[in-house]
């Protein structure tokens, strides 16, 4: 029996690691490109749920409410970085106090469209499956394949498309790359929209799994950023790698301890962490490698 | 020089941050509705926690998100010694208070060394673990939190009885005289070779190395005066709500600590105090927007920070009515803030 | 302010300094004195590691292997804070003030070194915290009128045009009471009337006792003020001599001077 519980564990691991990466990538592009610690990540993230269920109340299918989420929130963050981060690019600090101002206004707007109470979205997947003795739900799996296939194609994208390579060079040296005729506000803006997407990508998954509640978004957003403080904060693959350690660390503290002592584990290892290698995990593992 | 003026100046701020002071303690003690006195409750100890916050960013440049977890050490510990262990609230204030200090030595010694976002997402680490430990905690009561001592007593003056307990005016007219203590304090701060010494930190830490400033030293002082002040807010809001449960003390809390300080003006000392009664006054008293305050306070923020990034307290009115006029004839279209500095000092005199 | 020092004692001295960054020795088996009194140079080609051993020196960077001792007691280990609070003071070559705060604000700053906060006393507010902040406020009044800025008392550092913020950086390490101050290219950016200034300012400061070095490629000036020059090339010290014998010296025409870095 033990065995199925800690597989269990993984593969619920494995499904908020999915979540988590998609989280920390947003926020490592917006941190990598834009400076800007950007606290109203975990509303996308409820935006995105929110909206979906809005969407399939009408009649629509998940299948198309889906995409439509993700773009939405593509321009959302177009409109947001041309109009807020934009004007304060000078002061990464005015970056966050901006974002904080926009936890307000969407905590607000939730609350009174769609008050407090707890929304469900009809699970797309009613299916089952059972693998080799232990049963995972087929939303679950669903939020981990959605997830790879995101992160193949996001890879692509930066390492092989003229913009991801100007992202990456935008990343790593700003003024460099303007000289080198790299548009970079432009840059700045397309990262901060794909920040958005992948939040709203996230929201759209979590919706699927959990219920809609006006918190949905606070422990993703944290976790987040711890997974992007292991990865070293700036670099993509090490978000990935963060947020799987964090997924595994609070799956399984949850399944032999207690929810809320999981959550004190993976603070306390973050804090470990920060402290005695503040370059994150990835980059201490590359320096050794090299 | 012209030194004077300009003292001068400031002196009637600090007089009028003083005036107004005492004026919310007046008439939010006095009113004697339960309305008023919950909002003038609000003000005096969102201010509280404010001017934590404003301590050690505002004055310090360190940006703490740990504050609040200050708060909720403190406001525990004497819900915790108080409601299960029996000790008297009076007892169990100053071993509250010496615990969080003691555990802002803690967080302090693992934060201090780290920079910007690190030290942020350190301190805030800290707080949400607070949390977390306290709702996993049967003697914290868990996730629906304890009751907390509420009648704290009255002091007796000769004739006048000064009742303490909260929910009355005497409860509100302590939170303001504590908060006027702390004023008081930081005022201190300001002027002591230690509150250069945090300037000096903010501004320019190498700089400050240089000329012998040690940056650990003064900033681990300025994070234990910040946690005692955050305690004090913390034991008040606990004794206030005659309850005290985690929910208070999670990210919600930490974003309009934040945010009123950068509305009343950061590094200002008065600046909490404004931002609490802008913030308590939008979402709570005037209901502006009536349902959509907590959003008008953010819009607000917003605002502020991309039209007035000093707050409502650094705002050059001198500035502003130079603005309104209209501009003087000149040949060149230089921009204001393009100009050597001596033209701009002299036309400031004149506005 | 400085205290008794016999003349001609060795106040600094670092004995085989190294500093590796990686692989690279930017800093190669340095040693060197700093006598009370004298004012000295230390110039070289860029890269030859001169701001380096300012840094060892000041303690901003840990040295690889060697040692400092700085009068007669071992210093090597010792934080940066320690040596300035102890009189071994450095500028640096961007100029460094404390941007949002006036300039006499800037200089109140810097006494901290003259007059220690003592933080109890601050908090408590007993009266010593209030002696020691009239005395900040008399000392940094003084350095106004001495340097001449008590003009732009009230000016925000950050707003000062190029020539005054570095000016302001040179005087706030003499607010911080040195016995040796250690400057790194004080002349840079400055245009021909700021050098001659820049020429007063050090004979003031050497009037009051404090012990110079220069790091500098404005070869005018060093020619002009200095007792001693130190020439560096590629982590090392290939020449230390009077300017007249630095100038004939025929290694450092051909590492340094042949190079047409006289500027």
């Amino acid at each position: 029996m033990s065995s199925e519980l800690f597989l269990q564990a993984l593969v619920n691991g494995l499904m908020l690691a999915a979540l988590y990466a998609l989280v920390a990538l947003g926020l490592t592009l917006i941190f990598g490109l834009l400076d800007v610690v950007n606290f109203a990540h975990g509303q996308l993230i409820l935006l995105g749920a929110y909206v979906l269920s809005s969407i399939v109340d009408i009649g629509a299918n998940f299948w198309v409410a889906l995409p439509l989420v993700v773009v939405g929130l593509v321009v959302l963050g177009v409109v947001l970085d041309m109009a807020l981060f934009a004007r304060v690019r000078d002061e990464p600090i005015n970056g966050l106090l901006i974002s904080l101002g926009l936890v307000a206004i969407l905590e607000n707007a939730f609350h009174v469209i769609y008050g407090p109470d707890l929304r469900r979205v009809a699970p797309p997947i009613d299916a089952v499956i059972d693998v080799a003795g232990i049963r995972i739900s087929g939303n679950r799996l669903l939020v981990i394949v959605v997830t790879v296939f995101v992160l193949v194609a996001l890879s692509y994208f930066l390492r092989r498309t003229r913009t991801g390579k100007a992202m990456r060079a935008t990343a790593e040296a700003d003024e460099a790359a303007g000289l080198m005729g790299i548009r970079v506000e432009r840059i700045r803006h397309i990262a901060f929209a794909a920040g958005a997407g992948l939040a709203g990508l996230a929201g759209v998954l979590m919706a699927t799994v959990y219920p809609i509640e006006p918190s949905l978004g606070e422990g993703p957003l944290i976790m987040g950023f711890a997974a992007l403080i292991l990865g070293g904060s700036r670099s993509p693959l090490g978000a990935v790698l963060g947020a799987v350690v964090i997924g595994m660390v609070q799956s399984f503290g949850t399944t032999y301890l207690s929810s809320s002592l999981a959550d004190v584990l993976v603070f306390a290892f973050l804090i470990l962490i920060l402290f005695w290698r503040p370059q994150g995990l990835l980059r201490a593992r590359l320096e050794t490698a090299l | 020089m012209k030194s004077g003026s300009v003292k001068a100046f400031f002196k009637d701020r600090t007089r009028i941050g003083w005036v107004a002071v005492v004026v919310l303690a007046v008439f939010f003690a006095t009113i004697g509705d339960p309305t008023y006195i919950h909002l003038g409750s609000l003000v005096a100890i969102w201010a509280l926690w404010g001017s934590s916050f404003n301590l050690i960013w505002g004055y310090a440049g360190q940006f703490s998100l740990a504050q609040v977890g200050f708060g909720a050490v403190a406001g525990y510990s004497v819900a915790i010694l108080t409601a299960r262990w029996g000790w008297s609230f009076w007892a169990a204030v100053p071993l509250a208070i010496a615990l969080t200090v003691l555990f802002s030595v803690v967080v302090g010694y693992f934060s201090l060394r780290l920079s910007g976002f690190y030290f942020a997402i350190m301190t805030l680490a800290f707080a949400l673990l607070v949390v977390r430990v306290i709702s996993s905690s049967e003697l914290a009561g868990r996730s629906t939190g304890i009751k907390s001592n509420f009648d704290i007593g009255t002091i007796s003056l000769g004739p006048l009885e000064w009742n303490l307990t909260s929910r009355t005016g005497g409860f509100v007219l302590l939170a303001f005289v504590l908060l006027a203590a702390v004023l008081a304090f930081i005022g201190r701060i300001e002027r002591s070779g230690t509150g250069w010494a945090l300037n000096g930190l903010r501004e320019d830490e190498t700089l400050s190395r240089s000329l012998g400033i040690e940056p650990l030293r003064f900033r681990l002082v300025g994070f234990m005066v910040s946690a005692v002040i955050a305690a004090i807010g913390g034991i008040l809001y606990a004794t206030y709500l005659r309850y005290i449960s985690p929910g208070f003390f999670g990210l919600p809390a930490v974003i309009a600590m934040i945010a009123l300080v950068v509305l009343g003006g950061r590094g200002f000392r008065f600046g909490p105090v404004l931002g609490a009664v802008v913030y308590i006054g939008i979402t709570q008293w005037l209901e502006v927007g009536g349902e959509w305050g907590d959003g008008v306070f953010g819009a607000l923020l917003i605002l502020l920070v991309l039209f007035a990034p000093k707050g409502l307290l650094g705002i050059d009115l001198r500035r502003l009515r130079r603005r309104a006029e209209p501009p003087p004839p000149t040949d060149d279209d230089e921009p204001v803030a393009a100009r050597p500095v001596p033209r701009r000092e002299s036309q400031g005199v004149k506005a | 302010m400085t205290a008794e020092v016999a003349p001609g004692e060795v106040l600094l001295e670092c004995t085989d300094l190294v500093r590796r960054f990686g692989g690279v020795a930017a800093v190669d088996g340095v040693g060197f004195g700093l006598r009370a009194g004298e004012v000295s140079a230390l110039i070289g080609p860029n890269g030859a590691g001169k701001t380096t051993v300012f840094n060892l020196l000041s303690g901003f960077l840990a040295v690889t292997s060697g040692s400092i001792t700085w009068r007669g007691r071992d210093i090597t280990s010792a934080k940066a804070t320690a040596r300035a609070g102890s009189g071994l003071v450095r500028t640096f070559q961007q100029p460094r003030v404390f941007a949002a705060l006036t300039v006499h604000q800037n200089l109140v700053t810097a006494t901290h070194a003259v007059v220690p906060s003592r933080v109890s006393a601050d908090l408590l507010g007993l009266p010593g915290a209030r002696r020691r902040a009239r005395q900040r406020q008399g000392f940094a009044d003084e350095l106004l009128d001495r340097f001449d800025l008590a003009v732009h008392a009230e000016v925000k550092a950050g707003d000062l045009p190029y020539g005054l913020r570095k000016r302001l950086g040179l005087v706030l390490g003499v607010a911080a009471s040195p016995r040796v101050l250690l400057m790194d290219e004080p002349a840079a950016g400055l245009n021909d009337a700021e050098v001659e200034l820049l020429k007063q300012d050090l004979a003031t400061i050497r009037g009051s006792g404090v012990t110079i070095c220069i790091v500098e490629h404005h070869m005018g000036l060093i020619m002009s003020v200095s007792d001693r020059v130190m020439v560096m090339e590629s982590g090392r010290m290939i020449a230390d001599g009077t300017p007249a014998e630095i100038a004939n010296d025929e290694r450092v025409v051909a590492a340094y001077l042949g190079q047409g870095a006289t500027a």
